[in-house]
C-alpha cells in the first residue's frame, strides 16, 4: 500500500512537470520592433540612492512589462512610493525585483541603493505585451533582454536566455529522476518481490 | 491489492489530465484579468496584471497579453460585432488563433495578412479554391509556394477540420482557436460556440459586390486591420468602376442578352445526380452586369433555378457564357462544344454567331469575389472586345492576385491550365 502510494505520487509529480515541459514550443515569431535599454550613472555611489534609467524604443500602441533584479547586497529606498516616478510598478523588495508596466512611456526612473563598493550587474528583461502570434504556450520564450545603453559599461545581455537555458535543464532533471525512481519501484514489483504489508 | 493500486493511479492520471486540459481553456465570455469582473478592463486592472506577471509570472503570458491588448485597442470593453446573419456575437480576447470552415472567408483572411493566425480550415481552402489545383497538381506552383503559413509550409499543410457538412468539433477545441468564421449556410453558431468554447461568427456574402465589401468590412474589424480592409475595398471598387466607365457608355440597344451557366454545360442540359448543369442559371450575377449585358434571366424568381432548353431557345440570347471545368484531356469536349453542338441550340443567335464562351467557374464552395472580378473583365472583354482591348486580362488578373493572395504571377501561371482565358489576353 505505501509503495502504491508513493507509485501514485510519482506519476502525479511526473505529469505535473511533464505537462509544461512537453507542451513548450521551441520556437517563436520574432515581437515587434521594442527595444528597453538601461542607462546607469556614470559611477554608482554605493549605500547611496542612484536613479537608474530605462529608455523604451517603440513606435505606435505599445504596453512593455519590464522586470529588473538587483544583484545581491542592492536594494531599493525604504519608502516604496520613492522608488520609481512611473505609475504602474511593483517591487519585491525580499527577492530585489522590481517591474514595470510601460503603457507608452519613453522613460522609467527607479531608484536602487548599491551595496558597498557597488559590485554586480543589474538583469532585466522586457515582453512586447501587444505582440501577438498564434503560439499557446507563451512564457519566457517571449521576453527579451534589457540592453545597456551606448554609454553604459555594463552590458548583461544573455541573462533571459541562460535563465531559460537553466529553468528547461531543472525541469529536465526533475522529470528524469521521476522517471528513474519509477522504473526503480516497479521493476522490483515485476521482478515479483512482493511488498511487505500489502494484502 | 496491485489492482487496487493500478486502479487508483489510472483514475489519478486521468483526473490530472482533465484538470491541466481544463485549466487551460480560458473562459471566453469573461475579459481576461478583470479582477472586479465587471465586464470592463481599466488601465489600472491591466497594468496590475503587467507587473504582477512580470514580477512573480503567476498567471498566463496569453492573459496578460489579452488584458493589454483589450485595454489598449478595444478600450478596455468586449468587442460585440454583428455577423452576416445578423447575428451578434462577441469577442473578450482579440483573435491569435483562428479557424474558417470555407474559402470563402479563409480568402479573406489571407487577403487581411492574417494567415499566420489560421489554425485549421476545411478541405477545399487547402484543395482548389484559394489556390488553382486540379486534384494532386499545383496549377500555379509557384503562388503555392509564396502563400506561407505560420512555422513554414504552403497553405495545404494547414490541418483539415471540417468537410461541406461535417465539422470537426472535438479536433477544433484541441486547437483552442479564439474565434471560428463559419459559413452562413448551416445556422450552428450557437452549437459551434457551445460545443468549441469560443465565439463565432457567420459571415460571407452572395454575388453582389458591396456584400463582398461588406463581408471584408466583417472580419476586418474582427483583426482590428480596418485599414488594410479599407484599403482592400478601395482597390476592388477601382476595378469595378474602371469597367464600369466603359460599359456604362454602351447604349442599352447594343447591349447583348446573355444566358449564363453557372454550373457549366459537362453534363450537358442536366445532371441527374446534381440536379444542375447547363439549365442551371442565376438570375443576378453582378459582374455580367457591370461588365454590360443583359441577364436573360433577371426577371426569373427563387434560388438555384433551373430552365428548361426550350425556355434558353425562346430567350434567344446573342450571348452565352458557359463555366469552364477542367478537362481530363484536350480532346474531352468542352461545356463550349457542347452547346455549339446539340441542335436544341442550332437556332440560337449566339450559336449560330460563334458569340459561346467558357468563363471562370463562379462558385468555388462558395462564391470567391477574386473569380466575380475576373468574371467582370473577361465577359466585358468578350462582349466588347474593342472597347476593352486596351486593359490586358493578364495584367489586371496578376494585380488581383497580388492584392488579395500576396503572390506574383499567378494569373499567368493559370492561364497556361485555364486555356479559355488566353482567348481575351
Amino acid at each position: 500500500m505505501k509503495k502504491a502510494r508513493i507509485l501514485t505520487a510519482l506519476c502525479l509529480m511526473l505529469l505535473v512537470l511533464a505537462v509544461p515541459a512537453f507542451s513548450c514550443r521551441a520556437y517563436a515569431e520574432e515581437p515587434t520592433e521594442i527595444r528597453v535599454e538601461r542607462i546607469l550613472p556614470e559611477k554608482l555611489k554605493a549605500g547611496k540612492e542612484n536613479e537608474i534609467c530605462l529608455k523604451i524604443n517603440a513606435e505606435g500602441n505599445y504596453v512593455v512589462g519590464i522586470v529588473e533584479t538587483l544583484p545581491e547586497g542592492w536594494s531599493f529606498p525604504e519608502d516604496t512610493a520613492s522608488v520609481c516616478d512611473c505609475p504602474d510598478f511593483k517591487v519585491d523588495k525580499d527577492n530585489r525585483k522590481i517591474s514595470f508596466a510601460a503603457d507608452n512611456v519613453a522613460e522609467i526612473k527607479y531608484t536602487v541603493i548599491p551595496a558597498d563598493k557597488a559590485e554586480g550587474e543589474i538583469s532585466g528583461q522586457y515582453v512586447d505585451m501587444l505582440y501577438r502570434n498564434q503560439e499557446l504556450d507563451q512564457g519566457k520564450n517571449m521576453w527579451k533582454t534589457i540592453g545597456a545603453s551606448e554609454n553604459e559599461n555594463i552590458v548583461h545581455s544573455n541573462a533571459s536566455s541562460d535563465n531559460m537555458k537553466r529553468s528547461n535543464n531543472t525541469v529536465t532533471v526533475i522529470v528524469l529522476v521521476v522517471v528513474v525512481a519509477l522504473i526503480l519501484l516497479m521493476g522490483k514489483k515485476f521482478i515479483g518481490k512482493e511488498p511487505k504489508n500489502e494484502k | 491489492m496491485k489492482n487496487k493500486a493500478l486502479t487508483t493511479l489510472m483514475f489519478c492520471l486521468i483526473f490530472c489530465l482533465m484538470l491541466a486540459t481544463a485549466t487551460a481553456f480560458a473562459d471566453y465570455k469573461a475579459l481576461p484579468c478583470d479582477s472586479d469582473s465587471d465586464g470592463k478592463l481599466t488601465k489600472a486592472e491591466a497594468m496590475e496584471a503587467v507587473c504582477e506577471y512580470m514580477l512573480n509570472e503567476s498567471m498566463p503570458l496569453k492573459d496578460v497579453k489579452d488584458a493589454a491588448y483589450v485595454y489598449k485597442i478595444w478600450g478596455g470593453e468586449p468587442k460585440t460585432l454583428t455577423d452576416s446573419t445578423g447575428r451578434e456575437f462577441t469577442m473578450y480576447r482579440p483573435v491569435s488563433r483562428i479557424v474558417t470552415t470555407n474559402p470563402d472567408n479563409s480568402r479573406i483572411v489571407i487577403a487581411l495578412g492574417e494567415l499566420d493566425k489560421l489554425v485549421s480550415t476545411d478541405e477545399c481552402t487547402v484543395g482548389s479554391s484559394v489556390l488553382p489545383r486540379e486534384k494532386d497538381v499545383k496549377l500555379a506552383p509557384k503562388a503555392w509556394e509564396q502563400l506561407q503559413i505560420y512555422g513554414g509550409g504552403q497553405l495545404d499543410e494547414l490541418p483539415v477540420t471540417n468537410t461541406r457538412k461535417e465539422i470537426d468539433y472535438e479536433t477544433i477545441a484541441m486547437l483552442k482557436p479564439d474565434l471560428v468564421l463559419d459559413t452562413r449556410w448551416y445556422d450552428r453558431s450557437e452549437l459551434i460556440e457551445e460545443r468549441i468554447d469560443c465565439p463565432c461568427c457567420a459571415a460571407g456574402a452572395d454575388f453582389v459586390f458591396e456584400d463582398n465589401m461588406e463581408h471584408i468590412r466583417l472580419i476586418a474589424k474582427i483583426f482590428d486591420k480596418e485599414e488594410r480592409g479599407e484599403e482592400l475595398i478601395s482597390y476592388l471598387r477601382s476595378q469595378i468602376d474602371m469597367v464600369k466607365e466603359i460599359s456604362d457608355k454602351i447604349p442599352e440597344e447594343e447591349r447583348p442578352v446573355v444566358y449564363f451557366a453557372p454550373r457549366g454545360a459537362k453534363k450537358g442540359f442536366y445532371d441527374e445526380v446534381e440536379g444542375r448543369d447547363f439549365t442551371r442559371t442565376e438570375a443576378f450575377y453582378e459582374p455580367l452586369n457591370v461588365a454590360g449585358g443583359i441577364n436573360v434571366a433577371k426577371d426569373v424568381q427563387g434560388d438555384e433555378i433551373n430552365v428548361s432548353p426550350e425556355q434558353i431557345v425562346a430567350w434567344n440570347p446573342d450571348v452565352i457564357f458557359v463555366a469552364w471545368s477542367w478537362n481530363a484531356s484536350p480532346t474531352e469536349e468542352t461545356g463550349v462544344d457542347f452547346v455549339m453542338q446539340t441542335p436544341e441550340m442550332a437556332d440560337v443567335n449566339a450559336v449560330k454567331n460563334s458569340q459561346v464562351f467558357s468563363c471562370v467557374y463562379p462558385y468555388s464552395r462558395g462564391t470567391p469575389f477574386d473569380r466575380s472580378m475576373l468574371n467582370m473583365l473577361y465577359m466585358a472583354k468578350c462582349m466588347y472586345p474593342e472597347q476593352f482591348k486596351d486593359i490586358s486580362m493578364e495584367e489586371y488578373g496578376n494585380e488581383l492576385y497580388k492584392q488579395i493572395l500576396g503572390v506574383d504571377g499567378m494569373f499567368s501561371e493559370m492561364m497556361e491550365s485555364w486555356i479559355f482565358l488566353k482567348n481575351v489576353v
